[in-house]
């Protein structure tokens, strides 16, 4: 077997089998084997016709992990084309920048000529951070539900758990506070993970929770800590790690009720702000899909949420100046609090004390009127 | 101007989940998948896969072809390495999301991601019995696409009240059952989780059925509780799923009450444990009696016997001191590091099993 440089001029691999940047069919780079060079350089031309052929002729192999050998694993697979004396192989996916691949031409008078060819990667820059930890405020349910952790670029996926950690006070870390799941879940950009506290330990009569009790007590203090060396998308470490610590406070079992949030009405002629108050924060996603304004013709108005205040206050600024006349918030009564309590039902439907729900709609509203 | 608004409530809008999914036949062409979650295999070599991200399941009709022989010897080393080397890509760049066997024709598929960010791929690989990799064809293919319904407040009703969606509905597990492709879901923003169950050949318009799953504990606290993974399973003839909650318990829910917009009350019929999460089932028969494999992240391979869950009435006390209470069960002491668990042929399940490191095997392990 030849290797790359270790022979004479005319059978050196690189001589003709290359890597051609931008060749491929979607601008992505292709391997190519010179056939024209292949037979002058004294090599016999392979005798193949089908793209099955080719594969036996030419196959192309990633160095896939430390200590695994490269000759071990089958080839990387793609499609073979032959034009002009060039044989062209384009993997189904983009070659992998800094990944070695070992282009083996099977020659039927020289052997096996292995080229190792390979796209360098740019220096990854640590520059992704954790742009924000939802709920924000720093005093928080003993039952609650979740956190959203918002990143400023897209994060690497799959390995998400081992880099976030719950710290007691005495900096000690809690053993699986949080559900694991395998999917890990992502907002579709890849930029927001929501994590979920581990539901057996939240509710009640649940073997987690009888054995372990609720992962957040009352009283006690806790850190929220994410590891600096989780690599974002690029391959990059965190510019640097995130910490938040927090307090717990009694659980909430009360269900939001949009019949005690405050209405602040803007003027008419104004792009002044529709604010909503609530006595408690609310889910800082939830707020943003599942509250709207609608005129009195029930068309959705258009403008920006804005989630303040620890997320107990909404915003909504309109894209046009309001106009006279009557309009509604609609809720959506999947909005949660903090615990997961959300407008149609608590998070824990105690059924001894609850035994039959109402009905609830999936919608509500509130009405606001615009001018005089 | 601030007033109060107490009583100004006012009901609007129909159910939560009355929305009708976009279906279609069989078509020739590309699959074009924008994530890949659980696979499940259906009958005549149909291979379901779903697409979180674009709330899709495609029908891909397979090329395979029924086989007889036995597949006991099915063993693939380094797996991820090989996967990783068919797509080209280095093993630390490739994650297996999930395994399937078509059992009439002894392949197994493996949905996998190769990359991340943008620049991530989904992909399926199929393995045979001797060990060969394939990465399945996409491109021209028999298929057919099913959308899901999302949640109502996912379709645009106007421009500007969202920056943008943040929400996906992860699926956390797939089947084909008695006709149906049922897909359980966990959303990203709400605590809730759903069924949907999709007529398979997609064809024509249905109301894509979407089942919210609580859970009922003791008889008394009731609570959404996400599907982790699920199996069907008939009871004294009707046919059920037995459903594993991330929470831990496992429940039986009657298949005749997935209706439309219901909502369904899983029963307890075993409390499995803490620090555990529950990762595939599967059902299978041996010398006449039936039993449920049940595979988990550190409890090991639990087998539960099926004889009494017909007449089992769920679990309504505590007991006092913890362990686990509801059928009885044994764990499987050789079955470690099971991380996939899949039904191969009558005497063996499939396993995707962790070695030495990030190592991972694929190999047939004779059922218990």
């Amino acid at each position: 077997m030849l290797q790359l440089g270790c022979t004479n001029e005319s059978t050196r691999p690189d001589s003709f089998i290359r890597l051609a940047k931008g060749s491929g069919k979607s601008g992505q780079a292709v391997i190519e084997v010179d056939l024209s060079r292949a037979s002058s350089g004294g090599l016999a031309k392979p005798d193949a016709s089908e793209p099955a052929d080719w594969e036996r002729i030419f196959h192309v192999h990633a160095e896939t992990a430390p200590g695994v050998d490269w000759r071990n694993l089958p080839p990387v697979q793609g499609s073979f084309r032959v034009v002009n004396n060039l044989l062209t192989f384009e993997p189904i996916f983009p070659l992998q920048a800094g990944v070695n691949y070992h282009a083996v031409f099977e020659s039927a008078t020289a052997g096996a000529i292995v080229a190792t060819l390979r796209l360098e990667a740019p220096p990854a820059q640590r520059e992704t951070i954790v742009s924000q930890v939802c709920p924000t405020a720093n005093a928080l349910p003993e039952n609650l539900l979740k956190f959203y952790l918002h990143f400023s670029a897209p994060m690497s996926q799959g390995r998400a758990y081992r880099h976030i950690h719950l710290l007691n006070a005495q900096n000690e870390k809690i053993d699986l506070p949080f559900l694991e799941v395998d999917e890990e879940l992502w907002n579709p950009d890849g930029t927001r993970l929501t994590l979920l506290f581990d539901p057996g330990r939240i509710k009640s009569g649940l073997l987690p929770r009888e054995q372990d009790g609720p992962v957040l007590q009352e009283g006690h203090a806790y850190t929220l800590k994410v590891d600096a060396t989780w690599p974002d998308a690029n391959g990059a470490p965190l510019r640097h790690g995130f910490t938040k610590q927090f307090g717990v406070t009694a659980p909430d079992v009360e269900m939001p009720s949009p019949a005690r949030w405050n209405i602040t009405t803007p003027e008419a002629g104004s792009t002044s702000p529709l604010t909503l108050d609530f006595p408690e924060p609310l889910d800082h996603a939830l707020l943003q899909r599942l509250l709207w304004i609608e005129d009195a013709g029930k068309h959705s108005v258009e403008g920006q949420v804005h989630v303040r205040d620890a997320e107990r206050q909404w915003a909504f600024v309109p894209s046009r100046a309001w106009k006279d006349g009557d309009y509604r918030v609609v809720v959506g009564t999947g909005l949660e609090d903090l615990a997961g309590n959300s407008v149609a039902r608590p998070f824990e439907v105690d059924r001894v004390q609850r035994p039959d729900d109402a009905f609830i709609p999936s919608h509500v509203t509130l009405d606001f009127k615009v001018g005089d | 101007m601030q007033r109060s608004l107490a009583g100004l409530f006012a009901a609007t809008l129909a159910g939560i989940f009355a929305s009708t999914p976009v279906a279609a036949p069989y078509q020739k062409g590309d699959v074009r998948l924008q994530s890949i979650g659980p696979l499940a295999t259906g009958p005549d070599g149909v291979l379901f896969v779903s697409d979180p991200k674009a709330a899709s399941i495609i029908a891909i009709k397979t090329a395979t072809k029924p086989t007889d022989k036995a597949a006991g010897g099915f063993k693939v080393e380094q797996l991820n390495a090989k996967v990783a080397a068919v797509l080209g890509a280095s093993a630390d760049q490739v994650r297996i999301v999930d395994l399937a066997v078509d059992t009439a024709s002894q392949t197994a598929y493996l949905s996998v991601v190769r990359g991340q960010g943008a620049g991530a791929n989904a992909a399926v690989v199929s393995v045979r019995p001797g060990g060969k990799l394939r990465v399945l064809p996409l491109k021209d293919v028999q298929h057919a696409v099913a959308k899901l319904p999302n949640a109502p407040a996912d379709q645009e009703t106007g421009q500007g009240r969202r920056r943008r969606n943040q929400r996906m509905e992860s699926i956390t597990d797939l089947a084909f059952v008695k006709g149906k492709v049922i897909v359980a879901g966990l959303s990203n923003e709400e605590f809730s989780s759903t069924l949907r169950t999709l007529p398979f050949p997609f064809e024509g318009s249905h109301n894509g059925t979407g089942v919210r799953i609580f859970h009922g504990a003791h008889g008394r606290y009731e609570t959404s509780s996400p599907v982790r993974t699920f199996v069907s399973y008939d009871i004294d003839g009707a046919p059920h799923i037995l459903a594993a909650y991330t929470c831990t318990p496992l429940v039986k829910i009657p298949m005749v009450e997935l209706k439309p917009g219901s909502s369904v009350v899983g029963e307890t019929i075993a409390e499995l444990g803490n620090r555990n999460r529950p990762i595939d089932m599967i059902v299978y028969r041996k010398n006449g009696r039936d039993h449920l494999l049940m595979a988990n992240s550190s409890r090991g391979v639990m087998k539960i016997t099926t004889e009494k869950l017909g007449n089992y009435k769920g679990i309504t006390e505590r007991v006092p001191g913890g362990g686990t209470k509801g059928v009885p069960y044994e764990t499987l002491a050789d079955w470690t590091e099971i991380r996939q668990l899949a039904e191969l042929d009558g005497q063996h399940a499939l396993v995707v099993r962790g070695t030495d490191g990030e190592g991972l095997n694929l190999e047939a392990v004779r059922l218990p």
